[in-house]
């Protein structure tokens, strides 16, 4: 594969399209309750927070919640601001913890750190703002799901990187982009 | 190569102990924030669950007394004829009641902070 100067832009744009194909098989798994959820539009993130330059992650960021938000048709309700509040905590404590915790930590840990995150956020939103204190009710189940599907995602993450010849390509087409472009 | 390093066994704990503590803090939703609200005459009256005690109330055929005693709301005594309200014992979860319907008075609880007693219905999410 050729490696083109406009690569680090075509592979931005390239996570942001998964996520949004996420969305959609997402959107196709039943959900026994309307608040679990699996985050597999949250793997293209999960991904491309190791090699990504932060305003790269953040376009990827912004194209998942805005995909999410068509997909399931929230993206003109009080619904999409509960998402991106959520992915944006989310994003950012994965990084943070990506990049202090070092070779101590994998992306399982990363992962569960995000869906922590998140959910917590959530949970917060929806007590202060719009349901009141009701809704603490749902705090351990929205919580709890939310750091299952962590773990599995993370789990699946990790698997996926040590073997992905795909991933490694994609990597190396982005950083030599980026060397191109200095 | 996935073996999984120290953060995440740590990280994986820290969320454990976050469960835990969500529901801890979920099932002490609720506690001494209801309220009882009065209805008798076109008046509203207000007593907090979490204090005891009693109001006697007019209304047409006499007097209507409501006691708030362990956190629960009653009618212990009324001037009707057939003393259903009294047999209604007492309540005290959110927006469930108790009346006297021959003396027009209606004791409800509500939720205290949020105004309403409301329920969250999954399809909210």
């Amino acid at each position: 594969m050729p490696v083109r100067s406009d690569d680090r832009r075509e592979i931005t744009a390239f996570l942001g399209a998964l996520c949004l194909f996420l969305s959609a098989v997402e959107y196709l798994i039943p959900k026994p309750l309307p608040f679990l959820r699996l985050g597999l539009a949250n793997l293209p993130l999960l991904l491309g927070l190791r090699f990504l330059k932060p305003v790269d992650l953040i376009l990827v960021l912004l194209l998942k919640v805005i995909g999410q938000g068509l997909v399931n048709g929230t993206l003109a309700s009080y619904v999409f601001l509960f998402s991106l509040a959520g992915s944006v905590v989310s994003v950012f404590t994965m990084s943070m913890v990506y990049r202090l915790g070092g070779r101590h930590v994998g992306l399982v840990g990363v992962s569960l750190s995000g869906a922590l995150a998140s959910s917590l956020v959530q949970v917060a939103l929806a007590v202060t703002f719009v349901f009141g204190e009701t809704a603490r009710v749902i705090a351990p189940f929205s919580i709890g799901s939310g750091i299952v599907t962590g773990l599995i995602i993370g789990v699946f993450a990790e698997r996926f990187v040590s073997s992905s010849g795909w991933l490694k390509g994609i990597e190396r087409r982005y950083s030599i982009s980026l060397e191109d472009s200095k | 190569m996935h073996r999984l390093r120290i953060l995440d066994y740590i990280i994986f704990l820290l969320s454990l102990a976050v469960v835990t503590a969500s529901v801890f803090w979920s099932a002490s939703s609720g506690e001494g924030e209801l309220i009882a609200e009065i209805e008798a005459s076109g008046e509203v009256y207000i007593m907090p669950l979490s204090r005891d005690g009693s109001l006697v109330l007019k209304g047409p055929v006499g007097d209507t007394r409501v006691d708030v005693a362990d956190g629960e709301v009653f009618i212990s005594d009324s001037d009707c004829r057939d003393k259903i309200c009294v047999a209604m014992g007492p309540v005290s979860t959110p927006s469930s009641w108790v009346a006297c319907l021959p003396n027009r008075v209606f004791v409800r609880v509500v939720a205290g902070n949020s105004g309403k007693g409301t329920e969250v219905d999954a399809g909210a999410f």
